[in-house]
């Protein structure tokens, strides 16, 4: 029997066991962001996220600790993703629509053949794609981390998308195609409208996962001029050794100013991230 | 198919990116005013730094059409970014080189042979210098200075343990194992292994052996001479060494931050031209001493004197930049005002001349170092190595995995020795 | 349909029949394959192309200098004898049949647990799918090694209460397990997955279920986890792939080197050290293929077993 004092108390026992454990998870994220704000010596002292001795002299430092400002790597990052985003957005939507919406005989193999490339391990890839793109000149530019997204090659997009698309009613396909409008005009002007949602996740999702890329701008980025944010985040911290105590403060400052991007993101796009996870897992 | 407009913007959006990603790759290897740029790059970090930059100023302010751009990369990640820039036929014009990798670069044409540019002029070095970079007949580096590898000890720490300084010239393994016992207590720690190439040599040489074989395809030496050595690594673990974490911990850190340069050590290994790196950072008295023998005779240490680095050029420079290149080389290496500002930084220099110009105005550290090196030379019984196979560049990472089992006790010595000599023999075959 | 679904249904269904095809049909296909023509271009230049050339190269001894020697074999059978090699086998083994369970668990009973129609869903919901999302950053890698360094923040909080900590990014034996940790930290993407998963379970079978006296356990057994099966499969699937294919943490906490003593020696890390450090990229492709046959084989295993396990109610 269960009565209301009891349901109340296992209510209660929940939400202490999970706030415990969100503080758990939270912790070092938020260590770390107190950390950046105090001086070296403070980092050390304490495990406790307080906020004493405000500073921002670890921005100031860590900012101007590499060959460049660091805005110089923030804006390489930039237009990596941005390329990417738009890369992504334009093939994956319509490639999505050619198999959702379009009848053509190979659709069954093609569709299979992408949703194995899904699973293809990229390293496989990597060493042919290097010689070629050193062939034609394209190492450390980020044409390398773009063109791959202008060519649908994130098949889970492509996938993403062709549920979405398959989910939109065909009433209205059926209806302009009666007004005498082609596969392209409905495409334009009625998919991909309606197709904005799916679109809205496409591109979150790009966005964290080229801000994060750290192995291909890895092997296609050799020069540091070209360096993202993730490489020269690695070379801060290879610089200083892996922190021989004297530099965490900015290795930390210069961390959170690379994982604030993903965070304001998350914060104004969450409701796509989350549904757009959930979609793919098995309706 | 699609309607013009679709196409329109797709090809904008395109040829945008595509302009863009292509003027990112346009690099400017011809300045605006008609100059050469050189690019430089070189391992290092902090000081380093400051001199060589200075170093470049000078070269820069006598050669008005030239222009280098250096860069300095941590040593952690330097020979991967050197690999991948060489792969690209992008690597830099002139490249710090080091030993381990100079025949790995040379025999793969990565290296031009510097007796065959006009611009530098070899014949102020002596022969020994020349065959640090030799290879075959083709001469693919040339030292920036000369080092060896040995003990340094914390004369302050001695002094607070009471514990005399042992005779360099005839001390024992034991000997140094003893006093490693007497000076570790409390928060000092004793003797520091760093386990490898450079101090494997020394014991090698002291049992009549070598490195590696002289085809360069495996080990040259015996497996009872690489056991005794292990075992006299956990010799002196016993004896007041660091823990297998201390070590673990200070891998890849800076030297500023290592035990020995927080002035909590007593004794380590050093390459000489670190010790006044070592002595600022740790604000001690610290004092070079030979490498102790079986014998306790200084001529029977196996001491050799060693490039600390290397002046190389790229073989897929243009003519231009070779040039300029060849010029700078030549004026790091011979030139009075690059010395000044280089002073001891990559070791003795190799031009012996220039050596007595400098020899006036260097710091005590720098002085205590100058002399060290004078005074092993001539108790020197073994030539300097030649440049070392192809594939060992990755035979120091050997020693740190396999040593570091052997520290935490996951691997005994048999095993470690057996471990080590068949990864070797697999990177050099 | 989730992915696999769909690639299990493919295989059902009988072939297309064939006959002519109308006009309209045709010009149907010549816009689906311009709409697909992006898809294919790098279906080709970026995927199939590759895989061919780094298949070809996995029987040729290249340094990206010289051109590729033919060595046949070789390189597979090198596989077989180099100690390193089986030490990154054995080390990404060990972190995919540890993390992946461990992270799937964590997210199957926070999912359960919020599914309880608590208040602040979406809050806690948000605090525990943040870390996913920062999870594959350099950042996170760098603050890792600092919080389990020997005077990191988890010793400073473990000596509050007493225990002693070890370095635990220093010690062979607890490096890897740093990582671990970390995967399990990300449980956040699973768990979303898994939380609506759980939503679509009619309530009216745990109702049923209780009338008929079944206990919390005997409903979770008989009821959430066969309904909830695919789902895990699927989580399941994609956390194996994934984890084998890890690679920014185990290079940025080990230094690029699988430190200490090859502790942290990833497959994905390996490959790099020797196609890319050491410019062997016939190894390396060599590493590659294996690589994808692992996975491949892993999958196919998964698929295979699934069918005692899994239950699709359609």
């Amino acid at each position: 029997m269960t009565t209301n004092r009891s349901r109340s108390l296992r209510r209660i026992w929940r939400h202490v066991v999970l706030i415990a454990v969100a503080i758990l998870m939270l912790y070092p994220v938020l260590w770390m962001f107190v950390a950046s704000l105090r001086p070296d010596e403070e980092i050390f002292r304490s495990g406790g996220i307080s906020l004493t001795g405000l500073s921002f002299d670890n921005y100031i430092e860590g900012w101007s600790a590499l060959k460049h400002p660091f805005t110089h790597y923030l804006v390489n990052s930039l237009v990596i993703t941005v390329g990417a985003i738009v890369g992504n957005l334009i093939s994956c939507s319509m490639a999505a629509y050619a198999f959702a919406r379009l009848k053509f005989r190979a659709n069954k193999v093609f569709f299979a053949m992408m949703l194995i490339t899904i699973m293809l391990p990229v390293h496989v890839l990597l060493v042919p794609q290097y010689v070629l793109f050193s062939e034609v000149g394209w190492i450390n530019t980020p044409l390398p981390l773009i063109v791959p997204k202008l060519l649908a090659t994130d098949a889970f997009f492509v996938f993403l998308m062709v549920q979405f698309i398959r989910g939109l009613p065909r009433e209205l396909d059926e209806a302009a195609t009666i007004d005498g409008a082609g596969p392209v005009r409905i495409f334009i002007q009625i998919v991909l409208p309606l197709t904005v949602p799916a679109l809205a996740t496409t591109a979150i999702f790009t966005f964290i996962w080229t801000w994060n890329d750290f192995l291909g701008p890895l092997i296609f980025l050799t020069d540091s001029d070209a360096y993202t944010v993730q490489l020269a985040l690695r070379s801060f911290i290879d610089s200083s050794g892996g922190g021989g105590g004297s530099s965490w403060g900015a290795m930390f400052a210069m961390s959170v100013v690379s994982l604030l991007p993903i965070f304001v993101i998350f914060l104004f796009g969450q409701r796509y991230l989350v549904r757009g996870i959930a979609t793919t897992g098995g309706k | 198919m699609l309607t013009p407009r679709v196409r329109r913007t797709v090809a904008a959006a395109t040829g945008a990116i595509l302009l863009g990603g292509t003027l990112a790759a346009c690099s400017s290897d011809s300045g605006d005013d008609g100059k050469t740029v050189i690019e430089y790059g070189w391992w290092g970090s902090g000081a380093s730094d400051e001199a060589t930059v200075a170093a470049i100023e000078a070269f820069e302010a006598e050669n008005p059409d030239i222009d280098v751009e250096g860069e300095a990369t941590p040593w952690d990640g330097y020979w991967d970014k050197l690999a991948t820039m060489s792969a690209g036929k992008d690597a830099p014009d002139v490249i710090h080189m080091s030993e381990r990798y100079i025949r790995e670069y040379g025999e793969r044409g990565a290296l031009a042979d510097l007796s065959s540019l006009e611009d530098i002029d070899l014949s102020t070095l002596d022969e020994s210098m020349l065959a640090l970079g030799e290879v075959g007949d083709a001469i693919y580096a040339v030292p920036a200075g000369v080092n060896t590898f040995t003990v340094a000890i914390n004369e302050d720490l001695f002094e607070a343990a009471g514990v005399p300084i042992p005779d360099d010239s005839t001390w024992t393994w034991d000997e140094l194992a003893e006093a490693s016992a007497a000076t570790a207590s409390g928060d000092v720690v004793g003797m520091n292994y760093r386990p490898g190439i450079e101090n494997l040599q020394p014991w090698l040489h002291q049992q009549g052996q070598t490195m590696y074989n002289e085809e360069g395809t495996g080990v040259g030496f015996e497996r009872d001479a690489l056991v005794s050595y292990l075992e006299n690594i956990l010799l002196q673990q016993e004896n007041g060494g660091p823990t297998a974490d201390q070590v673990s911990e200070e891998m890849g850190m800076p030297l500023e931050s290592t035990l020995f340069g927080t002035g909590k050590q007593s004794m380590t290994w050093i390459y000489t031209s670190e010790m006044p790196a070592f002595a600022e950072a740790s604000g001690s008295n610290l004092r070079l001493m030979r490498v102790p023998s079986e014998a306790g005779a200084a001529e029977e240490n196996g001491m050799y004197l060693r490039g600390s680095s290397f002046y190389s050029i790229s073989a897929n420079a243009d003519d231009a930049e070779q040039k300029a290149a060849a010029k700078f080389v030549d004026f790091m290496v011979n030139n009075e005002d690059a010395l000044s500002e280089l002073g001891m930084l990559r070791g003795v220099p190799p031009n012996a001349d220039l050596v007595d110009v400098i020899r006036e105005d260097l710091t005590p550290d720098d002085a205590e170092v100058l002399e060290f090196v004078d005074g092993i030379r001539p108790e020197l019984t073994v030539d300097s190595p030649t440049p070392s196979p192809q594939g060992s560049g990755n035979v120091q990472g050997i020693f740190d995995r396999e040593v570091l089992e052997l520290l935490y006790d996951r691997a005994d010595v048999e095993e470690t020795a057996d471990s080590i000599m068949q990864a070797i023999d697999d990177e050099l075959g | 349909m989730s992915a696999l679904n769909e690639l299990a249904h493919l295989r059902r269904e009988p072939g297309v029949g064939r006959r002519r095809l109308t006009k309209r049909e045709r010009k149907e296909e010549r816009v689906a394959l311009g709409f697909l023509s992006p898809w294919v271009v790098g279906l080709v230049v970026i995927t199939l192309g590759p895989m061919a050339a780094s298949l070809y190269l996995s029987f040729t001894d290249y340094n990206f200098l010289q051109t590729p020697e033919w060595v046949g074999a070789e390189n597979y059978l090198r596989l077989l004898t180099d100690e390193r090699f089986h030490q990154a086998l054995w080390v990404t083994f060990q972190y995919v049949v540890i993390s992946v369970p461990l992270q799937l668990a964590a997210a199957l009973l926070v999912a359960i647990v919020l599914d309880s129609g608590l208040r602040g869903l979406a809050l806690y919901r948000s605090a525990f799918y943040l870390p996913s999302l920062l999870g594959g950053s350099v950042a996170i890698a760098i603050l890792w090694r600092q919080i389990f360094g020997s005077d990191g923040l988890v010793n400073r909080v473990l000596e509050l209460v007493g225990i002693e900590g070890l370095s635990w990014i220093a010690n062979p034996e607890t490096a890897l397990g740093t990582l671990v940790i970390l995967n399990v930290w990300t449980f956040g993407a699973p768990m979303i997955i898994f939380l609506a998963g759980l939503r679509q379970i009619p309530t009216m079978y745990y109702e049923a279920a209780a009338v008929d006296g079944a206990s919390k356990t005997r409903r979770f057994v008989a009821i959430t986890l066969p309904l909830l099966s695919p789902i895990i499969f699927f989580n399941l699937v994609l956390q194996l792939i994934g984890a084998f294919q890890s690679f920014t943490q185990a290079f940025i906490i080990s230094g690029g080197t699988g430190a200490p003593a090859d502790s942290t020696l990833f497959y994905t890390l390996y490959l790099y050290m020797r196609g890319f450090g050491n410019f062997e990229m016939g190894y390396a492709s060599a590493m590659a293929w294996v690589l994808v046959i692992i996975i491949g084989g892993f999958t196919a295993i998964n698929f295979a077993v699934s069918k005692f396990w899994v239950f699709y109610d359609d």
